[in-house]
């Protein structure tokens, strides 16, 4: 009889845990690179909502300064009430962002921006508990403030809210629903809340993140000219390659987007750069 | 005949006759009818039965037609001590059978057995024993036997309470193949409790068989048999030794040892009976020995099947059962039974979505992915990684579900402020009111959850009536959704006066997954890419 060699138990379980560790340790294929990047490639999500921000706050100029400004000039009204059916008017500033904000957290789900204040016309936009906070210290060092939320985890960011344009402040000094009727021109009004999954972010999801922003500024702008679709011929203005500057004019969705892009691109450019450098230089 | 050759009409026609050639009733039936003039020596040639044990030659014989029993008287002498419970559980007695009229009864070989019947109670018992010792008149054939407290036998032949005369039994003739030595060789017998009957059969039946050893375990000295006759068969037979090894102070007789008695007896065969831990031990020590399996026979107490068609083990058919049950489940990832798994079924409108469309492959390879979580567990990495599909998340929902007007989009919860909406009733999750495979638009239980965000509610100039005030005072949250159209993806225009507004039969219809009662949608899902 031949002797059949007994394989004990023991080895069997070693020889597996041999493979296992094997199929588990050993680097072949490559890992995975990290979700929200660490090390080398990462960028402070900070850098990021930073901005952002600024980028948003630009279009959100561009369209106070060049839209809504010269167009009441023009007669063109804008309202909050802009939604309702029948209401032949466009979208106040503070409502664009809105606006901006909803296109762009379908685009990129982890992220969000949100409009608040201390004195809110909406009572539901006030600041509440912790947010309040830290609002304060915003509104008080007129300086941006970053902190992790812990319940949500998600990193946030505040930015101030000034008053940049005498408009912004007659409009809500006189508006009824208004908690506070003698704002100043270069006030902080509110505060806009950015705030992300994660901690750090990679150079290309930077520029991805920018470039949905920017999308979702243009759609937004594009809901409006919608809106003026349905106005009364009497009230319709024209849309084209003009701005309301030159008469009762709206750019169209093409004009809108080469302005933001001549006026934001450098500086969002130098931004991105200086991001990258900041990250270079915490390397050892 | 005696009174115990009968065919026994009550077994049924597929009950196994002969367990070590797995033969049926059914099957010798055949084999009769086919050949009327068959014999047993035909059966054990043909169905290879009644040639092995012997058990099944009396059932054989009565098949036959043929005479089996012989009426036996008993005597029965204890051959070890039964002072307490313990010791009368493993009392040994020999019983002696006495043959009326041994006439034709024939010589027994050594570790033949001989199958014993008799009437217990109402229930008719067989049981199989080695013969031990015939005279050589064959008068007198001997066995001995265990009591066995849940046997169907030993109880009722060994109670002491019934003498010698009142025990009616029968005796078959001496059947199997024996042990006769193989050649030259000499024998070891390996022996455990009542296993040791084979080695005094041997001893006993034939004296003429080189015996060169004996190893016996039993728990205590008292519980051992028969040891006057190997030291009688030692002090014979110089070539011959033995050993009591008694189990409660040096431990079971275990692989190892039995292959230092190989080692030490090459050449030899062995003979080995015992309790199946004794015999699996014996068996693993004389493979590891190197002892050829002819020369090695092991003695079971009870029937082995050893069965003329071949099968797997049941413990093999588990095994290969258990590995079919456990690759089912895989099976089921295949893309071509996708529509067998069970998922349950799609919401509304979800009816021609595919499983990949929401439940989207992570990312990396399966490796990859495990090789992530463990360095992740350990410590190794920092961000956790998804394993198999990405979690099904709000962001999944909105690649198809995208209005940007949506008054309660899910995102719009994740402000600070709404902390209490979250953790109410996680209103930041599509999932928490849509939840999926569960056949409805909304599965949120209460659709008053309104209350949450809105209990503080003010409208100024209240054209609706009731007045939301009133309505807010009498906590008639029900009624939001009569009027309001939660997203706003219809094209829907609230009503000003309860009465004018859905019935609440209707909206929660609509909940349940029945048409929209806010008409058709302004904003249509996109179909997913």
């Amino acid at each position: 009889m031949t002797k059949h060699p007994r394989i004990s138990h023991a080895a069997l379980g070693a020889a597996g845990l041999l493979a296992l560790s094997v199929y588990l340790f050993v680097d072949a294929p490559p890992a995975l690179p990290e979700q929200g990047l660490t090390g080398e490639q990462a960028v402070p999500v900070e850098q990021a909502l930073e901005l952002l921000s600024q980028e948003s706050a630009s279009i959100r100029t561009l369209y106070t300064k060049e839209i809504v400004g010269p167009g009441l000039k023009q007669g063109l009204e804008f309202s909050e009430d802009w939604r309702e059916a029948g209401v032949q008017a466009g979208p106040l500033p503070a409502l664009m962002l809105r606006e901006i904000s909803n296109r762009l957290q379908i685009r990129e789900p982890n992220l969000s921006l949100f409009l608040g204040s201390d004195f809110p016309i909406v009572g539901a936009n006030l600041f509440k508990g912790e947010q309040a906070g830290h609002y304060t210290a915003v509104k008080t060092l007129r300086q941006p403030r970053f902190f992790y939320d812990q319940s949500q985890g998600r990193s946030t960011a505040m930015f101030p809210d000034v008053a940049a344009a005498q408009a912004c402040v007659t409009c809500h000094n006189e508006h009824p629903k208004s908690p506070k009727k003698d704002w100043a021109l270069h006030d902080v009004m509110g505060a806009t809340t950015w705030s992300y999954r994660g901690r750090h972010v990679s150079p290309g999801e930077m520029l991805r993140m920018l470039q949905q922003l920017r999308l979702s500024a243009y759609d937004a702008y594009g809901a409006y000219l919608k809106k003026v679709e349905a106005f009364d011929a009497g009230a319709r203005p024209q849309v084209g390659p003009r701005w309301p500057r030159d008469g009762r004019y709206l750019p169209d969705v093409e004009t809108f987007r080469r302005e933001v892009e001549a006026q934001n691109s450098a500086q969002s450019l130098t931004q991105l750069f200086e991001a990258m450098a900041r990250r270079k230089a915490k390397q050892p | 005949m005696n009174d115990c050759d009968h065919k026994d009409e009550s077994q049924p026609h597929r009950q196994l006759l002969c367990h070590c050639a797995g033969v049926t009733a059914y099957e010798i039936d055949a084999e009769l009818r086919r050949d009327a003039a068959c014999s047993l020596d035909s059966l054990g040639q043909s169905l290879g039965c009644g040639v092995q044990c012997g058990s099944c030659v009396p059932a054989l014989c009565e098949r036959l037609g043929l005479s089996a029993w012989h009426d036996a008287r008993v005597s029965r002498t204890p051959l070890t001590a039964a002072d307490d419970a313990r010791a009368r559980e493993q009392l040994i007695c020999r019983v002696d059978f006495e043959l009326p009229a041994p006439a034709g009864y024939p010589a027994a070989k050594a570790g033949q057995h001989v199958v014993v019947r008799a009437v217990v109670g109402s229930e008719r018992v067989e049981r199989t024993y080695t013969i031990i010792g015939q005279s050589a008149d064959r008068r007198m054939l001997s066995i001995a036997v265990r009591r066995v407290p849940s046997g169907g036998l030993t109880p009722w032949l060994l109670d002491d309470a019934r003498s010698d005369a009142d025990i009616v039994l029968c005796l078959s003739e001496p059947a199997g193949p024996g042990l006769a030595p193989k050649g030259d060789k000499p024998l070891v017998l390996l022996a455990g409790g009542i296993g040791v009957t084979p080695a005094v059969s041997l001893l006993a039946l034939a004296p003429d068989a080189e015996v060169a050893y004996l190893d016996y375990s039993a728990r205590t000295r008292e519980d051992m048999a028969f040891v006057d006759r190997f030291e009688a068969r030692r002090a014979e037979d110089p070539r011959f030794d033995y050993r009591l090894r008694e189990t409660r102070r040096e431990g079971h007789l275990s692989a190892r040892e039995a292959s230092r008695i190989a080692r030490r007896y090459r050449g030899a065969s062995f003979i080995a009976c015992g309790p199946e831990g004794f015999l699996t031990a014996v068996s693993g020590g004389l493979r590891d020995a190197g002892v050829p399996t002819a020369d090695v026979h092991l003695e079971r107490f009870s029937v082995g099947h050893t069965a003329r068609r071949a099968s797997p083990p049941s413990r093999i058919r588990s095994y290969l059962l258990g590995v079919m049950l456990a690759a089912l489940p895989p099976l089921l990832l295949l893309p071509a039974l996708a529509s067998q798994r069970p998922h349950g079924p799609p919401n509304t409108g979800h009816e021609k979505l595919e499983c990949e469309d929401c439940h989207q492959a992570a990312e990396g390879s399966t490796r990859q992915q495990l090789q992530a979580k463990v360095r992740h567990a350990i410590g190794l990495r920092e961000s956790a990684a998804e394993f198999g599909n990405r979690s099904v998340v709000s962001g999944t929902c909105t690649r198809c579900h995208q209005n940007p007007d949506d008054r309660h989009a899910a995102h719009r919860f994740l402000e600070p402020r709404f902390e209490q909406a979250r953790q109410q009733l996680g209103a930041h999750q599509c999932v928490s009111c849509h939840r999926e495979h569960s056949a409805r638009r909304v599965t949120a239980a209460q659709p008053g959850y309104c209350v949450q965000c809105h209990h503080d509610l003010e409208v100024k100039d209240d054209k609706a009536s009731p007045s939301h005030a009133l309505l807010i005072q009498d906590k008639r949250w029900e009624t939001c959704l009569q009027c309001h159209d939660y997203h706003g993806n219809h094209g829907w225009k609230a009503p000003l006066r309860l009465e004018q507004a859905l019935a609440l039969q209707r909206v929660h219809g609509y909940l349940a997954g029945e048409p929209s009662p806010f008409g058709e949608p302004l904003v249509k899902s996109r179909e997913p890419e």
